[in-house]
């Protein structure tokens, strides 16, 4: 997904370069030197040819980046089928509840203290999201992801951690009063670890 | 005109019998009130069409034939007129009223129609 | 001469308040909408202060969350409903018929109504602020479930529900009355395809409206009847689907947008072909281009629901991406006719190039988020907060100052000062860019929007920071728009009276008759042969290069 970022911000940057560097340049270098020209020499207003070029290269740069899109979002939505753990997160308003149900622990958080997901390292968790009143989002940034919670709607997707360490995640559809203050934390660590923590809770593997 | 007041009278009539018939029947609010809204909405224009037919005729009226007749109501073209800002404010408050404040909807819906009928009135 | 006498209560109904409160002519009614959208502009922009002083630092407290919500909410709901289309439709009110030798519009008691409305729309949208719990404070999309869960205190987000119904009716009859318009009172020699692109530019506009504000209504509809009525089409518990509200809001809200930046590349067009001294290129481009974003602008909803998970994200982002296109043509039609032009940098010309260049940028950040993947991680963000305001703010009102500029003289008789209208432009541009360029990095950082408050992460509070001291330049810079005013009226009868065509190379219609225009608006039609005839009628010596 990182790749599919960095193509487009490169592709943005020389669109936005080579479009901005024209206009600039028309406006500097066709000033007027003489204010009492009421027309320019050129009066030049179609040119068929110029027409069609600009008009197919564009089609033909959408059509590259839309292949690229469709490829990576194809691999971005796929849930593999037997994931190793799984958690129902359920938003609310304005915290978050994580339920490991084969595990039998259940993190339940509240607006003063946000809760945390402990994730295994190199393992597919996959993720049920539901909310239990408005419509809330699951963002987690370093993981370039988010779904929406809706309430009456199970959203499915999974996540394979590849770094250890502990990143920030937040409500990112506006939810009320405290949206604002609906963080949590994804905590992901050595699958050694990770089974320390689910008995440290009173569950089970 | 005179078809024009015919068809959307049909539908007034048609659009209060239905309405009233789904309240009966199934006593659901939102839909009846959607087709309050849409027979008042015919009323409106049935209001409008009345007042604005020429009630005068002036000679060589008759000569037309019915064809021709279908552009006789030509719109008046004035730089003013004090229908408009006061046809904005019952407008307004026939919606509020409605959903906050019943007295206000149901004194606005009077006025509404009385205020159409003028604006009518000044397009003859 | 001998002055009649006439009483006061005559003075008042003919010249005074009155006569303002029961005009019907479209080039009041216009005049009426512009300063009615400029003055919500100025609550819009002053809420957009209290906005960047909450944001200064982190876990400030200069308004409460619930209130910060509430502003929020007003600010967008301003800006894009009583500021950006309403200044376009009073502008087209204007214009068009002035543009197409017409004497007003097609009915203009009609106009008058749909401007009262207007107004009345938008005051009660903001009356909420003065009942108990507060305005309405669900953001300018108003999501159910949270728009219906409140319904004991939550008067004023009936009346934000009321007021925007009114709002949206008055578009809608204001869209019915310009198509006619367009359509049947053109003057003699005026084609459909001699109109000014700014008049197709509306044309589209208006097809637009009629095509997209249904479901707004329906949506706003339903609210009520999910507020009032015990309607459960939102409920999830109940069988209900709170994602439709999306599907029928954002089914009216993305040709929304579209709406609000097809007038001001009217706007841009007729400025660019004014001030670059050539007949504007591609005419036939720019046109079918309008009409391209129109169809497509139609069938890109769902890329605002990328992340609800609920809607065909291969669809809607293939025609994401395909909308680029035709507003790529109109860049290209706009440099072209700056190509080898003899262009002047006047105030309008610069508000003009400000605008390619920010709209472009929000445009290239628009193709960005046009990919789920990318929207995945930045949807909701402050990236999309800046993407969304250099293409409305950068884009659309940079294209109003630039309209207000260029037709100033005309309707009011009296020139802007060049030199305070440079200043309002550079502290503008400086401005803007300060707010909205490192907005993209907060987002891409992790910053959400419609926040309160956000964690004392590294740089987020210098971004921040500057941020606010960007909006600080924006309010100076519009105090100098507001000071341009007044000082330049005060020079008025210097001035007076103004030349029919005060710059010198206008082409559209209203440049034949006088600055401002008399009541139906032409003494005399100059005849129509080409696609400026104002600019053949002054200099006919160059008529043979206008395009036919």
């Amino acid at each position: 997904m990182l790749g599919d970022w960095k193509v487009f911000v490169f592709a943005g940057i020389a669109v936005y370069a080579i479009v901005a560097g024209l206009i600039v340049w028309s406006a500097v270098a066709y000033r007027c030197r003489d204010p009492s020209i009421r027309q320019s020499r050129s009066t030049v207003h179609e040119n068929a040819k110029l027409e069609i070029t600009w008009t197919v290269i564009p089609i033909l740069i959408v059509i590259g980046l839309f292949i690229k899109t469709y490829i990576v979002e194809a691999k971005v939505e796929a849930v593999k089928p037997h994931p190793a753990q799984i958690v129902d997160v359920v938003g609310y308003r304005w915290s978050w509840r994580f339920t490991y149900p084969r595990n039998g622990v259940v993190v339940n958080g509240t607006t003063a203290s946000a809760p945390t997901l402990v994730l295994p390292v190199n393992e597919t968790t996959r993720i049920d999201l539901t909310s239990s009143d408005v419509i809330h989002s699951f963002w987690v940034p370093a993981f370039l992801f988010k779904r929406d919670a809706n309430p009456g709607m199970i959203n499915v997707f999974d996540f394979k951690p590849t770094r250890i360490g502990t990143y920030p995640g937040s409500c990112a559809e506006f939810c009320g009063t405290f949206h604002a203050l609906m963080d949590f934390k994804v905590r992901v660590v050595s699958q050694a670890d990770f089974a320390r923590w689910i008995r440290s809770q009173g569950g089970k593997l | 005109m005179k078809i024009s007041i015919k068809m959307f009278s049909f539908a007034m009539v048609f659009g209060l019998v239905i309405c009233a018939a789904y309240w009966f029947d199934t006593g659901d609010a939102p839909g009846t009130v959607f087709l309050g809204f849409m027979a008042i909405g015919f009323l409106w224009v049935v209001l409008y069409l009345f007042g604005s037919r020429k009630t005068t005729t002036y000679d060589g009226d008759e000569e037309r034939l019915p064809s021709e007749l279908a552009g006789e109501h030509i719109a008046v073209v004035s730089s003013e007129s004090p229908w408009p800002i006061l046809l904005a404010i019952t407008t307004s408050a026939f919606l509020i009223g409605t959903v906050l404040h019943p007295m206000l909807g149901f004194f606005a819906i009077v006025c509404f129609f009385i205020v159409v009928w003028q604006l009518a009135r000044e397009s003859t | 001469m001998n002055a009649v006498a006439i009483s006061s209560k005559q003075r008042l109904v003919e010249h005074g308040i009155i006569s303002w409160l029961i005009t019907t002519n479209h080039k009041r009614v216009g005049i009426l909408y512009m300063v009615t959208s400029l003055a919500f502009f100025g609550v819009a922009g002053f809420l957009a202060d209290v906005i960047r002083l909450q944001l200064v630092q982190p876990d400030a407290s200069f308004v409460s969350p619930n209130v910060y919500n509430e502003v929020f909410t007003l600010h967008g709901t301003a800006m894009i409903f009583l500021f950006i289309a309403p200044f376009s439709f009073g502008l087209a009110n204007y214009l068009v018929p002035l543009q197409i030798g017409a004497a007003d519009m097609a009915f203009p008691r009609l106009n008058a109504y749909s401007y009262w409305i207007f107004l009345i729309g938008g005051v009660t949208i903001f009356g909420g602020l003065g009942v108990e719990g507060g305005a309405g404070n669900a953001g300018w999309t108003g999501y159910a479930p949270l728009s219906t869960i409140q319904t004991a205190a939550g008067t004023g987000m009936d009346l934000w529900i009321l007021g925007l119904i009114l709002v949206s009716l008055s578009t809608t009859l204001t869209a019915i009355n310009s198509l006619v318009t367009i359509l049947v009172f053109r003057a003699p020699g005026m084609s459909m395809w001699r109109i000014p692109v700014f008049c197709w530019d509306v044309l589209v506009t208006f097809l637009l409206v009629l095509m997209a504000f249904p479901s707004l209504f329906v949506a706003l509809f339903s609210l009520l009847l999910e507020r009032h009525l015990g309607a459960k089409l939102f409920d999830a518990p109940w069988g209900g689907d709170p994602v439709m509200y999306q599907h029928l809001f954002w089914f009216f809200g993305h040709p929304e947008v579209y709406v609000m930046i097809l007038p001001a590349f009217g706007m841009i067009t007729e400025i660019v072909g004014v001030f670059s001294r050539k007949p504007i290129f591609g005419y036939s481009g720019l046109v079918l281009s309008a009409f391209g974003i129109a169809g497509l602008s139609m069938s890109v909803w769902a890329h605002h629901m990328f992340t609800t998970g609920a809607v065909n994200d291969p669809f809607f982002s293939a025609m994401s991406f395909a909308i680029a296109v035709p507003t790529g043509i109109k860049f290209f039609n706009w440099i072209a006719t700056m190509w080898r032009g003899e262009i002047s940098l006047d105030t309008p010309m610069l508000f003009a190039i400000g605008f390619m260049l920010n709209f472009l940028l929000g445009g290239v950040t628009g193709v960005m988020v046009a990919s789920p993947p990318i929207d995945f991680n930045v949807e909701d963000s402050y990236f999309l907060v800046s993407h969304f305001h250099y293409v409305l703010g950068g884009g659309a009102m940079f294209a109003i100052f630039g309209a207000l500029y260029m037709w100033w003289p005309k309707i009011w008789g009296v020139k802007l000062n060049e030199r305070l209208g440079k200043l309002h432009f550079w502290s503008m541009m400086i401005g803007f860019n300060l707010v909205f360029f490192p907005m993209m990095l907060l987002g891409v950082a992790g910053m959400p929007r419609r926040v309160y408050t956000y964690p004392n992460l590294p740089g987020w509070g210098t971004l921040n920071f500057v941020e606010t001291i960007g909006a600080a330049i924006i309010t100076v810079s519009t105090a100098v728009f507001i000071w341009n005013i007044v000082m330049s009226h005060r020079t008025a009868e210097a001035q007076r009276p103004l030349a029919d065509d005060p710059w010198g190379g206008g082409q559209a219609l209203e440049w034949a008759t006088s600055s401002p225009p008399p009541e139906f608006n032409f003494h005399a039609l100059p005849p129509i042969r080409s696609k400026r005839p104002a600019f053949d009628l002054h200099y006919p010596e160059y008529a043979k290069d206008s395009p036919k």
